[in-house]
């Protein structure tokens, strides 16, 4: 089933990137409001085209919401749309960093509530984000067939043992040097 | 040369920075503080800054580089520091799309799935425990509110963080 689907411009990209960029405050979780403007808002892309853009913009170095919104950007506009849309994302908080440098008050509490209150809100974001992401692991290279319940039961175990070992303060490094194999162990072996 | 020597700094670091700028303060902190370029308490506040702002929270490389060495420090940070994953980015995306209807690089993504989304859950409860604070009650007040939200209204992402403020700000004024 094949439906047409919007293509965005380089004006519409820019505008996406530059409401994240200025106000995504205090935001712990920023990444899903690229899904909510790309996947759920525009259906630029379908869910399971974002979550191939998130497994690569996750797993290469950089600060994920600048390798999302990147890869993203390659993705829809190209090249030139891509890093002006870095820049309008990456610009605003950048300036206004500096600036309060100058009049550091981050401690006052009417400072301090509504941060904390985004930074919550961002969370449950971030968890209902995942909660949505879930489906996409009982998928096999074929659209057809989906996964086997032995794969989604070894997928979801190394979901959780992943998350488990970075919550024991066990270091990235050592985490992905496991998981990795693990995974691809669990995609071609099984 | 002092720019140079920033440059290096944050581009060699941006090029390790697997998730974002927690996994290289230990890293920063070496280079820049024990460095002698920023003081330990600028370094904290550039960090705090880094992560109310809008946008990814490595604008604190770009306060950092203004605190160092003025307005062409901060350019000199902020190119150095994005440049290398921005185009190693690029690189990604060309290889991608251009092999991924080879089956096994369709695989390799599916593989690696649940990997990514453990680091995020993880991630989840960290910021949790982060940003309740002392505030346990308020915290699940507020998350609860933009839940119910979330599921029954029809705001975006960006509307509901601004619910979150204003429920938090009510919250502490009530309690």
């Amino acid at each position: 089933m094949s439906v047409a689907r919007p293509v965005p411009s380089v004006a519409d990209w820019l505008r996406v990137n530059l409401a994240i960029g200025t106000l995504s405050f205090g935001s712990a979780s920023r990444i899903v409001l690229y899904e909510d403007a790309v996947v759920r808002e525009r259906r630029w892309l379908t869910d399971d085209e974002f979550s191939e853009v998130l497994t690569v913009a996750q797993l290469l170095p950089g600060p994920n919401l600048v390798n999302l919104s990147a890869y993203l950007g390659y993705r829809l506009v190209g090249v030139v749309g891509s890093v002006l849309g870095i820049l309008c994302l990456c610009l605003p908080g950048a300036a206004l960093a500096v600036a309060l440098s100058g009049v550091l008050a981050l401690d006052r509490p009417w400072v301090q509530a509504p941060l904390r209150g985004m930074a919550v809100a961002g969370i449950v974001l971030l968890l209902l984000f995942l909660w949505r992401r879930l489906p996409g692991l009982g998928n096999t290279a074929d659209p057809a067939t989906p996964a086997s319940t032995r794969v989604r039961v070894a997928r979801a175990v190394l979901l959780v043992g992943v998350a488990g070992a970075v919550l024991a303060g066990t270091s990235l490094f050592a985490i992905l040097a496991v998981a990795i194999p693990v995974g691809l162990v669990l995609e071609f072996a099984l | 040369m002092k720019l140079l020597a920033l440059f290096w700094i944050f581009f060699r670091v941006g090029l390790v920075s697997f998730g974002g700028v927690f996994s290289v303060l230990p890293e920063l902190q070496r280079a820049l503080v024990d460095g002698g370029l920023v003081t330990p308490e600028g370094f904290v506040q550039a960090f705090v800054l880094g992560q109310v702002v809008p946008g990814p929270n490595m604008a604190m490389c770009t306060v950092i580089g203004w605190h160092v060495a003025g307005p062409a420090g901060a350019l000199v940070a902020f190119l150095g520091i994005y440049s290398g994953p921005v185009a190693m980015m690029g690189a990604a995306y060309a290889a991608y799309h251009r092999w991924r209807a080879v089956i096994w690089v369709r695989r390799l993504e599916l593989a690696m799935r649940p990997v990514v989304l453990g680091l995020l859950a993880a991630s989840a409860a960290t910021l949790m425990w982060t940003a309740a604070g002392a505030h346990h009650v308020l915290a699940l007040g507020v998350a609860v509110v933009v839940g119910a939200l979330a599921a029954k209204s029809r705001l975006g992402a960006l509307s509901l963080l601004f619910v979150g403020a204003l429920a938090w700000t009510v919250g502490q004024l009530l309690l």
